[in-house]
């Protein structure tokens, strides 16, 4: 017997026995999400109002993401990842692929670090099959999608999987013209400083003192702004940053 | 360590974090993946299925209580949670030894084995193997079972068990390497079989 069924055999063993009463365990979910609802309702929804802090910055970059690529790049633009391109071959024509599309976008959709995914199925008659997928997302460790996937699709064990970051550039001259532009001529200090002066307000509505339950911090170093929440509650401390010339995101 | 058990205690990570910042999808999620481990963990364990379902509560609701305090470096989620199972099914049979006699609780912590599946093709093989199995010290038996059935790294069965890491990777190996050359034997001998784990 070699090693590796063995291993079958023990796993099969210890593996699963029976099937789990299902009611049961969807009363205990509805009952651990009400509790996990009434823990958590002030911190819901906190990151994500980070990230609506860039909300007015955002459309500012997009817009200039558009005219920094037709404009080719300068000295003074940068790169900025916005995702993964991630291009599956199948190495022969494989009808039961088309079936499985649906599975693989909404595992990719489904992963907490994906923003929007977009993909492109190109096939010839008899030859091989090629999957075009552009993930957004931030910090996508693609390396563990990409096995994370051949182990959940069979169906991709033999396909040629290859990943190239996306990215986009930004002029940053223009950008900073058309922020100024587009927040109606303030100074990016001057609308930070609102920004922050909104979240204040937010975290105040949700029950957090200012003056032991949470600081609130923007720093701006060179191109780069910093934002920093430290909220202490009873459940402990929850620590959000955000950084970076304003954040570009897709929205779903 | 099986690449497939990496990048699930990674993505558990992922959304235990999620979870901490309100994220109730991900909260959900992590609910769903670690039901099916920790339910049969214990529903192997405890006979009475009411007493199954009362710990399997207890688990998630100490896990949801104690959210904040998951330490990624101290090992995975789910050997996080199959601690808080292991201890609470300990003190289950501690508390009910009176009215349920507990022989052996390193026996009920060792968990039975399936029976291999009929018509399947190495049924026979199966079989055997699951004798030899039952035939090991019951704490070197518990040890594979969170290998083989709850996929827990070496270092996470020797946290468990208070044994160091190098301890718990020595008793596993040479019980694979006797389970393999008894297995192979074609003739199975009589008497009994002593296993040079400990």
């Amino acid at each position: 017997m070699r090693r590796d069924e063995l291993d079958k055999i023990l796993g099969d063993l210890h593996g699963p026995a029976g099937r789990p009463d299902q009611t049961f365990r969807h009363d205990l979910e509805h009952e651990l999400l009400a509790r996990y609802s009434r823990k958590y309702s002030r911190r819901r929804g906190l990151n994500m109002l980070m990230r609506n802090w860039w909300t007015r910055p955002v459309f500012a970059t997009l817009f200039v993401m558009s005219l920094g690529i037709a404009a080719c790049t300068t000295p003074t633009s940068y790169d900025v990842e916005l995702g993964q391109q991630m291009s599956i071959k199948l190495p022969t024509m494989d009808k039961s692929f088309d079936n499985q599309v649906g599975g693989i976008m909404s595992y990719l959709d489904g992963l907490p670090e994906t923003n929007a995914v977009l993909a492109t199925i190109k096939e010839s008659v008899d030859g091989p099959m090629a999957l075009e997928v552009a993930v957004w997302g931030d910090d996508l460790d693609i390396v563990a999608i990409t096995e994370e996937l051949r182990e959940r699709f069979p169906v991709l064990e033999a396909a040629v999987i290859e990943n190239d970051p996306m990215m986009g550039s930004v002029e940053t001259t223009v950008a900073g013209r058309l922020e100024h532009a587009l927040l109606d001529g303030k100074p990016h200090q001057e609308s930070l400083h609102e920004i922050t002066e909104e979240m204040s307000q937010e975290l105040h509505l949700r029950g957090y003192d200012d003056a032991s339950d949470f600081v609130l911090k923007q720093t701006k170093v060179g191109e780069n702004t910093f934002i920093d929440l430290k909220v202490v509650d009873e459940d402990g401390v929850l620590d959000l940053h955000m950084e970076g010339e304003p954040t570009v995101e897709y929205k779903k | 360590m099986n690449l497939r058990y990496a990048i699930r205690d990674r993505r558990h990570t992922v959304l235990l974090k999620a979870a901490r910042r309100g994220d109730e999808k991900a909260f959900r999620r992590l609910y769903d993946e670690l039901y099916g481990p920790l339910a049969g963990y214990l529903t192997r364990r405890v006979n009475i299925p009411q007493d199954a379902e009362d710990l399997i509560s207890t688990v998630f609701h100490r896990f949801l209580q104690n959210l904040e305090r998951y330490d990624a470096d101290r090992g995975s989620v789910q050997s996080w949670v199959m601690t808080m199972a292991r201890h609470a099914l300990i003190d289950h049979l501690r508390r009910h030894r009176e009215t349920q006699p507990i022989e052996n609780l390193a026996e009920v912590l060792a968990g039975p084995l399936n029976a291999p599946l009929d018509g399947l093709i190495r049924t026979e093989e199966a079989d055997r193997v699951r004798e030899l199995v039952r035939t090991l010290p019951p704490e070197t038996r518990e040890m594979i079972s969170l290998r083989y059935g709850q996929g827990l790294r070496h270092r996470e069965i020797g946290n468990l068990l208070g044994l160091n890491e190098a301890a718990v990777k020595q008793r596993i190996s040479r019980a694979l390497q006797e389970l393999r050359r008894r297995a192979n034997k074609k003739t199975m001998t009589g008497g009994e079989v002593d296993f040079a784990t400990r």
